[in-house]
Parts: C-alpha cells; sequence; structure tokens
C-alpha cells in the first residue's frame, strides 16, 4: 500500500489543516469539517443541519452562486457528529478555499431566509419519510436512545425544524464554528508551491473568519431508553423489519472506534451476510429471500447497528436474526474453520474497499477528514485490520455482543 | 433547467416556491427520454408543474439566460474532467461507444455547444406524460 503524501499544518489558534497530494487527478477538493452534528446536545433537534443549509445564505444571496462562476461545485453534508462543507473545482484553488471560509464563516440569518428555509427542509424530510424503512429505522432509534438527539432524524421532526430562529441558529453557531472544532482538507494534484499558497492563504481566512475557542466539551445527554419492541401495519406490499443493537462503548474494545466498527460489521456479515452459510438456511425455510442491509456507527452519543429486511414471515425473521446473533460465534472445531474463512473474506473486502478509496479524491478526502477530526488514523487501522488475528477478533466480537441490548421493529402489511 | 443552484427549476421550484428539496433532469439519450423529477410537496405539485412547463417553453422560445448557460456549461466540463478521474466512469463511456457507436470528444462538444443548439433540441420535445406518486 501506498500512502498518499499528507501536509499538514496546526495553527495557535488551535485550527488545523491538511493537503493530501493526488498526482493525476484532475479534481481539486476542498472541505472545511465541523466536529458537530445531528446528535450532538444543546441544540433543537435538526439545527445542525439547518445550520448546514442556512450558511449558503449571504446578504448579497446564495454563496453557491460564486462558487459555480468560478466553475466549482459546492456541498454540504450534516452526520450524527460531523457537518461538512466542500467544494470540487479544477483549478482557482485560492479563490475557492476563500468562498469555502466565507461560507463557514459569514453567517447571516434573518427572520425572513430561516422562514423560506424551513419548508425546503421538511420537505427533505417528507422525502426520507416517504421510504418504509424510515419508520422502522425511527423507531428502532426511539426504542434505543430515547429521548436524545440520537434518536432524532438527522433533519429533525417537522415541529422542531418550524421552532429553530435566527437567535437559534446563531447560538449553535457560535457554540460549535470555532477554530479548535473545525479543520480543513485539501486533496489533488498540487505543486509545491501551491500547497505553500494554500497554506499561507488558510492561515489568514481562519483568523479573518473563524472565532477561537477552545474545542466544546460534550456532556453525556439522558436518554431514558426503554428498549421496547415496535410493531406497525402499514399499506405495503411486503413487510419490512429491523433489529437495533445498542453497542457499548468501543473504546472499552480497543484504541479505534473505526477498527472495533469494522471488526463489528464482519462479525455481523459473517454470522448475517450473503456469504455465510445461515442466510441460506433461511432462505430453504423461506424466511428470508434477499440479503440484509447491516449497518455499524458509532458516535459521542452512543454505538449501534441496524439490520434491515424484508419478509413474508417478519416475526420469523427478527426471531432467527436474534437467535443467531445469541449464538456464539465459535461452537465447534468446524464452525471456527468456517468463521475463520469468513473473517479472512471480509477482512480482504475491507482491506480492498479501504485502499480503492485511493482512487476517489472526494471520497478519500471527506473519508480522511471526518477520522481525522475523530482521532483515527485510516492507514494505521488499515494496518491494525491486516495484522488482526481470528482470536483477538472473536474475542471482541464476542464481548460486544454480550453487553449488546437488541429491540426489532416490523412493519407488517395491511393485507 | 437542474443541475447546479443557479439552475433555472432549482430557483424556481425550490428557492423561491420551497415545494421541492432537490430537482432534477436527465436526458436518457439511448431511449428518447428527457426526464424531469423532484420530490414535492403535495400541496404544490401543480404550481410546479406549471413553472417546469414555462420554463421548457422559454429554452424552445430562446428565452435562455446566458450566464446561466455559460455556469452550466463549466459545471459539465468540470464533471466531465473529474469523472475521468474515476475507473467506472471511464470504462462506462469505453463500452457506451462501443454499443452505440457512437464516437468523438464529448468535452470538445460541451465546450463548442451552443443556445441555439440547446433550443433545437428543446422544440423537438415532445410533452408525452407527467406521472404523481403520492
Amino acid at each position: 500500500m501506498k500512502e498518499p503524501k499528507i501536509y499538514s499544518r496546526s495553527y495557535k489558534s488551535g485550527f488545523s489543516a491538511q493537503i493530501i497530494e493526488m498526482p493525476g487527478f484532475n479534481q481539486k477538493f476542498f472541505g472545511i469539517v465541523v466536529d458537530f452534528g445531528s446528535s450532538d446536545e444543546n441544540q433543537i433537534p435538526g439545527s445542525a443541519h439547518f445550520l448546514e443549509h442556512k450558511l449558503f445564505a449571504k446578504r448579497n444571496g446564495d454563496l453557491s452562486m460564486s462558487f459555480e462562476e468560478l466553475g466549482a461545485g459546492v456541498n454540504a453534508f450534516t452526520s450524527y457528529n460531523e457537518t461538512m462543507f466542500y467544494a470540487s473545482s479544477l483549478d482557482n484553488s485560492i479563490r475557492v478555499t476563500e468562498l469555502l471560509f466565507k461560507l463557514v464563516g459569514e453567517p447571516y440569518f434573518t427572520v425572513e431566509n430561516v422562514a423560506q428555509e424551513a419548508p425546503i427542509i421538511i420537505q427533505e424530510l417528507a422525502m426520507y419519510q416517504s421510504e418504509p424503512n424510515w419508520r422502522v429505522n425511527n423507531a428502532l432509534m426511539s426504542n434505543l436512545f430515547g429521548t436524545s438527539n440520537l434518536a432524532q432524524d438527522i433533519a429533525g421532526t417537522r415541529d422542531s425544524i418550524n421552532s429553530i430562529t435566527p437567535e437559534s441558529l446563531m447560538q449553535v453557531y457560535r457554540d460549535n464554528y470555532t477554530t479548535s472544532n473545525m479543520r480543513f482538507v485539501a486533496a489533488g494534484d498540487f505543486s509545491q508551491n501551491a500547497i505553500n499558497t494554500i497554506f499561507r492563504d488558510v492561515n489568514k481566512l481562519q483568523e479573518q473568519y473563524l472565532s477561537v475557542a477552545e474545542k466544546p466539551k460534550h456532556k453525556s445527554q439522558p436518554d431514558n431508553a426503554k428498549f421496547k419492541n415496535f410493531l406497525a401495519a402499514a399499506d405495503i406490499q411486503v413487510p419490512i423489519f429491523g433489529v437495533g443493537i445498542k453497542l457499548p462503548d468501543f473504546k472499552n474494545f480497543l484504541a479505534s472506534n473505526d477498527l472495533t466498527q469494522i471488526l463489528s460489521e464482519i462479525m455481523l456479515e459473517s454470522k448475517l451476510g450473503a456469504a455465510g452459510p445461515w442466510l441460506e438456511q433461511q432462505r430453504q425455510k423461506n424466511i428470508l429471500q434477499n440479503p440484509l442491509q447491516i449497518v455499524v456507527n458509532y458516535t459521542r452519543q452512543g454505538n449501534f447497528a441496524t439490520i434491515f429486511g424484508t419478509s413474508n414471515n417478519p416475526q420469523k425473521a427478527v426471531k432467527a436474526i436474534i437467535d443467531e446473533l445469541h449464538q456464539p460465534l465459535v461452537q465447534k472445531p468446524e464452525a471456527a474453520n468456517l468463521y475463520q474463512h469468513l473473517f479472512d473474506l471480509q477482512k480482504k473486502d475491507w482491506l480492498a474497499q479501504s485502499i480503492r478509496l485511493f482512487n476517489n479524491v472526494s471520497a478519500f478526502a471527506v473519508e480522511y477528514a471526518e477520522e481525522s477530526i475523530d482521532g483515527e488514523n485510516i492507514f494505521r487501522n488499515i494496518k491494525d485490520l491486516q495484522a488482526m488475528g481470528f482470536d483477538q477478533y472473536s474475542e471482541i466480537t464476542t464481548e460486544i455482543l454480550r453487553n449488546s441490548q437488541i429491540v426489532s421493529g416490523i412493519l407488517d402489511s395491511n393485507k | 433547467m437542474a443541475g447546479d443552484e443557479s439552475s433555472v427549476l432549482f430557483a424556481k421550484v425550490r428557492e423561491s416556491l420551497g415545494a421541492a428539496y432537490a430537482i432534477e433532469a436527465t436526458n436518457f439519450s439511448s431511449n428518447s427520454i428527457f426526464l424531469i423529477n423532484a420530490g414535492l410537496d403535495p400541496e404544490k405539485v401543480d404550481e410546479a408543474k406549471k413553472i417546469i412547463q414555462t420554463e421548457i417553453k422559454n429554452v424552445q422560445n430562446g428565452n435562455i439566460d446566458q450566464e446561466v448557460f455559460k455556469k452550466a456549461k463549466k459545471a459539465l466540463v468540470r464533471n466531465e474532467l473529474i469523472g475521468n478521474d474515476r475507473e467506472s466512469f471511464r470504462v462506462n463511456r469505453v463500452l457506451h461507444r462501443e454499443l452505440t457507436g457512437i464516437t468523438g470528444d464529448r468535452l470538445s462538444l460541451i465546450k463548442r455547444s451552443t443556445i441555439s443548439q440547446m433550443q433545437d433540441f428543446a422544440r423537438n420535445l415532445v410533452f408525452k406524460e407527467s406521472y404523481c406518486v403520492k
């Protein structure tokens, strides 16, 4: 594996910048990541996402237009603990970087423009809610994380979106958009001279646009989770089910949240995925026809996995999944060989996926930005995963499951 | 019509009417289908449809904002070159060329395209049908 060369600068204000040298690519990527997202506390649910939308509004109109004039595309996303603003261009590195700092550093919230944005975000939320999976996922998250912001949709709720004001947005902005809580990442085919110029410019821009403050301290939010199961009927053709697993603190097992997340996904894929025997057994019993969607997430507010699928026998499918989760990974010597083989396969798949990221400027830069703001090191994790043995993996994932709580959700057909 | 933020439908359907989060326009050249689609506020479907039809008429009649046209060309050039960074994009292009026999430098075609060519294309569009899934 050939690691891309990464140049770093840390500024007195607490702000930091990284430039990833990726020779031969046309795309130049520029991003600013904020260590603040939808599930962080002290915000009306949906504020982080609303802020992401509304920062594009400036006194002279939508700043996206200025990016477009330079031939650059701009976008942003909000996740549970991060918000990222990014632009892609072929040239104009300095002007694009300047616009990016203006984007995050010049809030312009008015009663009118906040009121104008609310219906657009409500429409975005409605789009997600139109997916039948959304209802099951929402129920699982509420039953796992109760009243905390992690249980809410990233966009918030219709009521919470309507209750956001210019003042509440400004407060969330001031608390979180500060030098120690943000970092700049660029990636692409830059000359040494261009790299030096970008760093110099970033230094001036962070002084000009960002407030100096220490990193906000996050307090855990009481969630009063009830761990109930969910069952409802809807006008759908094939029933949908989900299993939600509240996972323990990953730091109890390894120094890296990311690596523990990968091991958890490998374990769930080995037990329930298409490569293992379990899914085929469920097919033969006519319980499942299609592979399950398995995702593991870690956040400051808690870690969780969700498993989604469709089945004409959703109760049986949920029971089969929960039974399989309760089975030890290694029961008999022949099972040990099978799971060792599946572990090796899944490991190869993960390593290939991670290394393939180096072929994609924006995907790699986003991954790098998100991981570095979480204190993760993508290259070390790749090496650690390569070196990880089956016994250690089996021990860690068995302990993770032993310390987990499971809930289920079923959206059955009215018919 | 519906690309980056300065595009006509993004400005009118999303920003002014507040009817949609996203609106897209796609030309499926192999099937001869030009599709405009959006997730719309059910109460604003009729207004949004009216805007879409008016804007297609505007292009057919040559009422085209030159600045928006220039920006759209820049965006297409950027997308083409950035797309060329990706293996899947390049393989797709090669397969398309092999299957259709259509050759030519797409990048220079984008750069050479004119407002009147776009107007001619729009004039050949026949409004066929619209669907609203509620």
